[in-house]
């Protein structure tokens, strides 16, 4: 489908980087205020893997983004869309990847990009080529049989072993054994094959050229020259050559070989790792730290996580390890790097003079930060390292965005917890709040309306008074206790301990519910010393025995007994309150002092936001104490509540905690 | 107003509002009969078939409005009046409770004169 306006066109491909190019276009696109158009080659429908899925996902992103996307079967019918809309002066600029010429013996073909280059010219298109990091090539066949720099030590091992090769052959010779040239060449060729083993190639070929000298000089006819008379002599020299060559190519490369292997496991372990310790922490500030030091562990140089000022997301700047000083030079670099998306610094296209290499953390959706990474002069920096930083830092956007998903996730998901149990607390707490009043205004309204009729007796008004009494006390308890645990659950509860005799709260307790008590009898004995004092909080204290004797009024039936008795035992001082209700379901002992928890029985319902045992328990657990509750063994249940601090109030105070 | 030999039966978890309930029907002459959970409450429907039900909403076994249409539709008998009596609010409540069959919807708190006058203008 031809365009019809003037648009942005970026190609994709399967490449694992290719959403940078997207985000090129799409960056363009929106400055430009234009259009932009995603070309990308129809997947085989036979082969779908990991790429193509990837490809795919990336197409839709873009259309979601508002992109439109075109499909095609081969590189030659994009070239053609291209070169017909820009004929037709549709396209604005291209974005691709640059491809690598391919050789076909001696003729070189234009890459795919370099033909649209080439196109693009003649309609003065613009065409932006982004080269993509991390495509792989093996390391070719010099680059493994030269793995380490020349360290010194190697070059004076070897020759520590060349001369033990001679001192050796010396010896021999003194005890009169007779040596051949040839012999005397393969203890050469052995002392170079074990040297190119350790060292590398280099080394060996020197130590080869060594062997053959010392050779020729010392032990060919004719001694002390470089002249070799004799054709067999020479035909030695030269077979020793070639097999000495050959055999310490194949072991410095089988070395090599092998430090490949053992580096590539090396590094896939430590992404490994650094993908287990994301998966294993959902706090961004570890997370980084753990994987800081995996890398550096991995990579043996210094390295920096960059991320942008909280202030402005346009600056950025280095933010672990906090110690790290940047030149000015790497300073511009890394603004540069985070404004462009791209590489710079030691080894790219942009540098200036300058320690350090800067890797954009980027995912397709966002831009995370930068990943700097700083080159010591002596690391041989190699394609094989440019690509591990590159993964290091895919890797690293990819987990640093995950985290930051969870993390809104919990917190919406929390808000909507809290949301909810606020709505439910509010419906409960005005429904325990209107219930009373409408007792009140209810009988209220009554007693207005009958008080004037003729058949109204005492008895009537009587229970009506009663009744609104009654319902206003509950709703002062409900008032206070609802305040109440506001305040202790925000920590603004004061507790003002001192000594207290025990029986006060209680028979102030008694005065203020003697109303709600009218139907049932209290007995209070008093096991312990008149002058056991306890350290408590008077009024806080009050409302703990006000609101369990409150429970056993409303869980037991009329005209039973409510025992409530004094003890102390090893450490503590306890009230017991008893009642003779029908006590508490086995399977509700556990809960019963969590909040909202409600007692509901068959016949008498208790209303009630189930507030006030947990506020027992908060008051008495922050004055050092505690709550228990069992069944008696006969009928009903006891509340215990304990206090720790407690002494006799006469000369000697003694204080157990 | 007079509610002489009328059964009517008050479903509500409170005692207290029972109790001023009872002595304000029973002024009228009524008959009162009083249930604290909606399956007890179920129970009376079918064992003395009230002339009225007064039904609150938030009862501890069951919510109200799920045994509303129980209460409809006992006795095959439509005509058996119920008032909704509740601290619940709103157009929503209000709607779904007249939707599923009830006659009168009250707001807790209320006068009582309120309660008599919907009780007469629905009872049969």
């Amino acid at each position: 489908m031809p365009l019809n306006k003037k648009n942005v066109v970026v190609y994709i491909d399967q490449h694992p980087k290719t959403f940078l190019l997207l985000r090129n276009a799409a960056k363009k696109a929106k400055e430009r205020n234009i259009d932009w158009v995603v070309l990308y080659l129809k997947p085989d429908s036979t082969l779908e893997n990991a790429h193509t899925k990837r490809l795919m996902r990336l197409v839709t992103l873009a259309e979601s983004f508002g992109a439109k996307t075109q499909s095609f079967d081969d590189q030659d019918a994009v070239i053609d869309y291209m070169a017909y809309n820009m004929s037709n002066q549709k396209i604005d600029s291209i974005v691709i990847d640059q491809y690598n010429r391919k050789n076909t013996f001696l003729f070189f073909k234009k890459s795919f990009s370099e033909k649209i280059t080439f196109i693009a010219q003649k309609y003065a298109v613009e065409v932006q080529i982004i080269p993509l990091l991390g495509e792989y090539h093996e390391p070719s066949f010099w680059d493994r049989l030269q793995e380490k720099n020349i360290q010194l030590k190697h070059i004076l091992s070897s020759f520590i072993l060349i001369a033990f090769s001679i001192i050796s052959i010396e010896i021999l010779i003194s005890n009169n054994v007779h040596l051949e040239v040839s012999q005397i060449l393969c203890v050469f060729l052995t002392i170079s094959v074990i040297i190119s083993m350790r060292y590398g190639f280099l080394l060996g070929v020197m130590s080869i050229i060594l062997g053959l000298y010392v050779t020729n000089y010392h032990y060919m006819i004719p001694y002390k020259t470089f002249n070799i008379n004799n054709n067999s002599d020479n035909f030695s020299a030269v077979i020793f050559l070639i097999s000495s060559i050959i055999l310490a190519a194949t072991s410095a490369f089988s070395r090599s070989n092998t430090m490949i292997i053992l580096q590539k496991e090396k590094r896939i372990q430590a992404l490994f790792n650094i993908q287990k310790i994301a998966n294993n922490s959902d706090n961004q500030e570890d997370t980084l730290k753990l994987i800081y030091d995996e890398i550096s562990d991995l990579l043996q140089v210094r390295i920096a996580f960059c991320f942008p000022k909280a202030d402005n997301q346009d600056d950025i700047t280095v933010s672990y390890p906090n110690n790290i000083e940047l030149s000015e030079n790497d300073l511009k670099l890394l603004k540069i790097c985070w404004k462009n998306e791209a590489v710079t610094g030691i080894n790219t296209l942009h540098k200036l003079r300058n320690f350090w290499r800067f890797e954009p953390m980027i995912t397709a959706n966002n831009a995370i930060g930068v990943l700097a990474v700083e080159i010591p002069l002596d690391l041989r920096f190699d394609a094989s390292f440019a690509r591990l930083i590159s993964a290091l830092a895919d890797q690293i956007a990819n987990i640093i965005e995950r985290l930051e998903l969870s993390k809104l996730m919990t917190q919406n998901h929390v808000q909507i917890e809290r949301e909810k149990l606020r709505s439910m607390l509010l419906s409960s707490v005005s429904h325990d709040l209107k219930t009373p009043l409408a007792s009140i205004i209810g009988s209220m309204s009554l007693y207005a309306r009958l008080r004037t009729r003729n058949n109204f007796t005492p008895e009537i008004g009587d229970e009506l008074v009663e009744n609104t009494l009654d319902e206003a006390q509950r709703l002062d308890s409900f008032i206070s206790n609802i305040l109440d645990m506001t305040k202790i659950e925000s920590g603004d509860i004061q507790f003002n301990q001192e000594w207290v005799t025990p029986n006060i709260p209680l028979h102030n307790v008694q005065k203020r519910l003697s109303q709600r008590l009218r139907h049932h009898t209290l007995i209070i004995n008093n096991y312990c010393d008149d002058n056991l004092q306890i350290m408590c909080d008077l009024m806080m204290t009050e409302q703990v025995l006000q609101n369990i004797l409150d429970n056993a009024v409303k869980y037991s039936p009329y005209d039973t007994k409510i025992h409530v008795g004094l003890y102390t035992d090893q450490n503590s001082f306890y009230y017991s309150i008893k009642d003779q209700g029908k006590g508490i379901p086995e399977n509700k002992i556990s809960a019963i002092f969590d909040k909202y928890e409600r007692l509901k029985q068959s016949d008498t319902q208790v209303a009630g936001t189930g507030l006030g045992l947990a506020i027992c328990k908060a008051i008495i657990e922050k004055q050092n104490g505690h709550i228990t509750v069992h069944n008696n063994s006969d009928v009903g249940a006891e509340f215990r509540i304990y206090f720790n601090n407690y002494r006799s109030n006469s000369d000697t105070q003694t204080q157990l905690d | 107003m007079n509610l002489k030999e009328k059964n009517i039966l008050v479903i509500d978890d409170t005692a207290s509002i029972r109790t001023f309930l009872r002595m304000s029907l029973e002024a009228e002459g009524a008959t009162f009969h009083g249930a604290a959970t909606a399956q007890a409450g179920l129970d009376m429907v079918y064992a003395i078939k009230p002339d009225l039900v007064i039904l609150d909403l938030g009862l501890p076994d069951k919510d109200g409005v799920d045994i509303l249409p129980d209460i409809k539709n006992s006795h095959g008998a439509r005509t058996l009046p119920v008032v909704i009596l509740t601290v619940r609010k709103g157009k929503y409540i209000v709607d779904n409770v007249l939707e599923k069959g009830a006659n009168a919807y009250l707001n807790k708190p209320f006068i009582v004169d309120d309660l008599l006058e919907v009780i007469h203008n629905n009872i049969a």
